[in-house]
This record gives structure tokens, C-alpha cells and sequence, in this order.
């Protein structure tokens, strides 16, 4: 008797549980789920009242308007992802190379100044924001970079980089130092140290610090807006922020230009999943 | 012979690119903007620029909307980040219970936090919707509200729907704080105060809770930076600061001031109010969080 009543209040806990956790996944997981049926959807079913759930004919039509620039009406979607991938590709290279040099300086070469120097980095990582628009706007145009990829690209690493090197540092500081002393021993310089030795060992880290510069990039929509007026320079959030200005929004168009940003995101996201979080957490907060 | 290369001669050199570049776009601005808000720059007064002290900020105070984005501000960054935190408790406890969907859930709990504020804003704007909008249409199936309330387009509503929207972003993040941390009390203080006869409230309150103080407040710190840098996009994306100024904040504000109205050392002095308060926040949160990057400074 005893014996069924904890086995029924096990059940009962067991349920309970599943489904608060199905709400709770339906609750994180249905935004981008809609987007995604949406962008299935024609557009008189877009505006259909009330909402239909499954879309009677899906269709990935639409999707075909982000490749080609003749899919159906003149579509400006490829121009800007051409120009994202641009913009986040190369900043995020450079943003790579520039911190874990930099790391591998604040780790190993014993600067003096380096205390003070991550912790200025450190606290600038607060900062770029909206309220760095004002005077970041003019710096970009006195240096004649106004409505060029190149003052977005120099921007976002910038942002990118006080986070990265200090993801960097932590990075090269555990690996053990031994190494690299026996091959500098051997007469190896300390760049050829850093680029045979020290980078190959840290691979996976050099992964996590580029997803992180290729996430902060890919999504900056603030000062992509001010700094890029002309249409041909668009990245995809301002080409996506104009298209929400419309008086009638196509949303279904609207939420395929969506889903195919989120694309890179997640695919990136579900290949590097562990170590993505551990490293942001720990960049956060462990240190 | 000895070998001479840059980067034996001088070890900085290792570290000044990417300083010299954080100093142009993020330290050199901060000046600049100081320097703005100090004169009376006006891009539609060809004259505009001189230097007038404290001038702008006199001016800024007399603007009706000044007070309201500055009340609007605060009640954005605590709600947002106090909603976060409420779901982020509630998520974060259950994850770290033994069910067999935490397994699922623990992997996708992030998505709000990788997706861009840009996508976040994007799409709740179109679930909210009144009509079209799927929210409504839940909610009415359940019976929970009655005719198509607008979420987004009416005064009293607004801030708050934002509000909730930015707390769905922010409590991935804080749910795995919250996870992590339960996850690594000792099961024998459970145990033991068990045996001493704690119920379940008890032993939250009493054993969880104070494990759970410093990331709540760590959390809280960061959340509030995140609001003010996000807040930015998740208005101008669905509201624009209406209806009215019902959704203004500094950000938003600052942005029209110079972009709209081309008052450039107003827009400046505005940006310099939201700077001093992520300057408050980014020394607390380094205060409070010292113990673990003094570790990381000092190597």
C-alpha cells in the first residue's frame, strides 16, 4: 500500500515536471518556430484573421528572394547579405588575429602594464552601445569612412575585441607554459612559438573567440543604421529595419530575411554548443 | 648573429594593434562625446560649436522629454531586469532539478540569447500584433482576454510588453547562472537538513538562497547593462518610442536628438546621462565580481 503510494507520487511528480518543461521549451523555442511558419506562408494567408496555425500551402518561395535578386520583384535581400557576410567575415577575422596576439602578450610576455591594461579592457567591454553613437558617427565621418564597410568592419572589431582578449588570455594561460620554454630552448623565436605551438593548441578556443566576433557583427544593427545610408551599403539588419518602416509590412518576407539570419546563428551555435556557453559564461564570470 | 624581428624587440607590440583600436572606437568616443556636450553643436547653425561650459545640460533639463526618457530609463532597466530575473529563477530552478526533459531544455534554453535583439524585436512585434498577431489568438482561445488588446500600440501598455520582451532575452543567460549554481551546492547540506526535519521551502530558502546571492546580483548587474545597450534596438524596432513618448528612453531619445532634430551637443550630453549610469553599474559589477578577475588580471 505504502509502496504504491510513493511510486504514484513519483508519476505525479514526473508529469508535473514534463510539463512545466514543455512550456518552458514551447515558451523559449516558439518566436523563431513562428517566424519560420510564417516565412511558409503566402500572403493573403499572412493576414488571414485569426492566425492560421499550419499554413495551407507552404511554400519556401520566399527563400529563394534572399539568393537571387530576380525571384519573382526586383529583391534587394542578397545585396545585403553579400554585404553582412562581408562586414562580419573580415571582422572577424582581424578581430582573431588582433586578440590572440594581444592575449598571447598579456599571458606570456610579462608586460608590466598588462594588469591595468585588461582591466581597462575590461571596462570598456560595457560600453559600445547606443550611447557611443554620437561621437562615433562623426570619428567615422572625419575619417572618411562614413557609408563604407570599412568603418562598420574596424567598428564591430573593435567591439569585438576587449571580450576576445580577455577570452584569449584566460585561454593561453592554461595551457602550460613548459611547452613553449623547451622550443625557445631549441632556439625557436617567440613569434614562431606563438604561430607553431601556442595557436594549434588552442584551436577550439580560436573557434569560440571568432563565433563570439561573428555573433557580435552579424547582429549590430545600431550603428550599422547611422553609419550606412546608401542602400547598396546595407547590412542585413538595416535592410531589415527599413522594410519594418513600410505601411504594409509583408511579413512573411519579413520573417524569411529573419530566419535566414538566425541560419548562421544556429548553426554555429549547435556545432560548438559546450564549449560556446561554458566560454561565455566563464568569460563573464569565472575569468 | 642575433635574429631581429619586430616582435622580439618590443613585446608590446603584441598588444598595441588591438589597443589602438579600442582606443579609437571606444575610449577616444567617450572623450569626444564629453567634449560635445560641452559645446552648443548644432548641425543646422553653421556658427555652432563654441565651447558654453554647462550650458547644453542647463537646456537638456528644461525639455520636458528629458525627464521622461530619464523616468522611462529606470523603469525599464529595473523592470526588464527584474522580470528577467523572476523568469530566470523560475527556469533556472527547474533546470536544475533531475527531469529527463532537462536534458533538451538545458541545450535550447539559449536561443533567445543568441538571436540578435534585431530578430528578438522583429519577431515579437509580429506576434503581438492585435489582430494578425498569434499571442492574441492564444490568449483568446484560452479565454484569457477578450476583443484584440494591443499590445504595442497602446500608452499604458507599451513600456511593459517591451519590458517582458527584453526579460525573454535576458533569462537564458541568468536561468544558466541560476542552473549552474544550484547544481553545485553540496547534496549533503540537502541531506542533513532533511534529516533535521527542513521542508522543501525551508531548504530553498535557507541552504539555496544564500548560494544563490552573488550570481542574482551579478546577474542583476550585468542585465541592467544589457538593457541599456539593447534597448535601443527592441524599441526603435517595434515602437519608436510611441505611442506618444509612452516608450522613449535615453537611447532613443539621444538618437532622434541628433539624427532627427540635428542637436548634436544636446544628443551628446543626453549620451554622457547613459554613459555615467553604465559607469556606475560596469564599477559595481566590477567591485561585486573582483575576486574573480583580479584572478584573471594578475594571471
Amino acid at each position: 500500500m505504502r509502496k504504491r503510494r510513493v511510486y504514484f507520487r513519483k508519476v505525479a511528480i514526473m508529469t508535473v515536471g514534463s510539463i512545466i518543461g514543455i512550456i518552458i521549451f514551447v515558451f523559449i523555442l516558439f518566436p523563431l518556430v513562428w517566424l519560420f511558419v510564417t516565412s511558409l506562408k503566402d500572403i493573403s494567408e499572412v493576414y488571414s484573421v485569426p492566425p492560421r496555425w499550419i499554413p495551407e500551402n507552404p511554400t519556401l518561395e520566399l527563400y529563394k528572394t534572399v539568393f537571387s535578386s530576380h525571384a519573382g520583384r526586383q529583391s534587394s535581400w542578397p545585396v545585403y547579405y553579400l554585404n553582412s557576410v562581408l562586414v562580419a567575415g573580415v571582422a572577424t577575422a582581424i578581430t582573431v588575429v588582433l586578440a590572440s596576439l594581444a592575449a598571447y602578450g598579456f599571458a606570456r610576455l610579462r608586460l608590466r602594464l598588462a594588469a591595468p591594461l585588461l582591466v581597462v579592457l575590461l571596462v570598456t567591454q560595457m560600453f559600445p552601445g547606443p550611447s557611443l553613437l554620437i561621437p562615433i558617427f562623426f570619428t567615422i565621418k572625419s575619417m572618411g569612412l562614413f557609408n563604407t564597410l570599412y568603418g562598420l568592419i574596424l567598428l564591430h572589431t573593435a567591439f569585438a575585441l576587449p571580450f576576445t582578449t580577455w577570452m584569449g588570455t584566460n585561454m593561453f594561460r592554461s595551457i602550460p607554459p613548459e611547452i613553449e620554454e623547451a622550443a625557445i630552448v631549441d632556439g625557436c623565436s617567440r613569434f614562431r612559438v606563438f604561430l607553431r605551438i601556442t595557436l594549434p593548441l588552442s584551436k577550439m578556443g580560436l573557434v569560440t573567440t571568432g563565433m563570439f566576433a561573428f555573433l557580435l557583427s552579424w547582429s549590430e544593427f545600431p550603428f550599422a543604421l547611422i553609419l550606412l545610408q546608401k542602400e547598396k551599403m546595407f547590412t542585413v539588419p538595416v535592410g531589415l529595419s527599413r522594410y519594418l518602416t513600410a505601411h504594409d509590412i509583408a511579413w512573411n518576407e519579413i520573417a524569411t530575411a529573419t530566419v535566414f539570419m538566425a541560419i548562421p546563428l544556429l548553426v554555429a551555435f549547435l556545432i560548438l554548443q559546450r564549449s560556446f556557453v561554458r566560454g561565455m559564461i566563464a568569460g563573464y564570470g569565472k575569468g | 648573429m642575433v635574429r631581429m624581428n619586430i616582435w622580439s624587440m618590443n613585446r608590446y607590440a603584441y598588444v598595441l594593434p588591438a589597443l589602438i583600436l579600442v582606443c579609437i572606437f571606444v575610449v577616444y568616443p567617450i572623450i569626444y562625446n564629453t567634449v560635445l556636450s560641452l559645446q552648443d553643436k548644432d548641425l543646422l547653425k553653421p556658427e555652432s560649436g563654441r565651447y558654453v561650459g554647462l550650458e547644453t545640460f542647463r537646456e537638456l533639463f528644461k525639455d520636458k522629454i528629458t525627464w521622461v526618457a530619464l523616468r522611462q530609463t529606470a523603469l525599464w532597466i529595473v523592470g526588464a531586469s527584474s522580470m528577467g530575473l523572476l523568469l530566470a529563477l523560475g527556469i533556472g530552478i527547474f533546470l536544475s532539478l533531475d527531469f529527463p526533459v532537462n536534458k533538451v531544455l538545458r541545450g535550447v534554453i539559449v536561443l533567445p540569447w543568441i538571436l540578435p535583439p534585431l530578430i528578438v524585436a522583429t519577431g515579437w512585434r509580429w506576434m503581438l500584433q492585435p489582430e494578425m498577431g498569434i499571442i492574441n489568438d492564444f490568449l483568446r482561445r484560452l479565454h484569457l482576454v477578450t476583443g484584440y488588446p494591443a499590445w504595442l500600440s497602446t500608452k499604458e501598455r507599451a513600456l511593459a510588453t517591451l519590458m517582458f520582451v527584453m526579460a525573454w532575452r535576458l533569462c537564458p543567460f541568468l536561468s544558466l547562472m541560476i542552473m549552474a549554481t544550484l547544481r553545485g551546492v553540496p547534496t549533503q547540506l540537502y541531506e542533513s537538513a532533511s534529516i533535521d526535519g527542513a521542508g522543501g521551502f525551508q531548504q530553498f530558502r535557507f541552504i539555496s538562497l544564500p548560494f544563490l546571492r552573488f550570481p542574482l546580483i551579478v546577474g542583476a548587474l550585468l542585465t541592467a547593462i544589457w538593457t541599456i545597450n539593447e534597448g535601443f534596438t527592441i524599441i526603435y524596432i517595434t515602437t519608436r518610442g510611441g505611442p506618444g513618448e509612452s516608450t522613449e528612453i535615453m537611447s532613443t531619445v539621444l538618437y532622434k536628438l541628433n539624427f532627427l532634430y540635428f542637436k548634436t551637443s544636446k544628443a551628446a550630453a543626453m549620451s554622457l546621462l547613459n554613459l555615467l549610469i553604465l559607469f556606475g553599474l560596469s564599477i559595481s559589477y566590477l567591485v561585486f565580481f573582483r575576486k574573480y578577475w583580479l584572478r584573471g588580471v594578475e594571471g
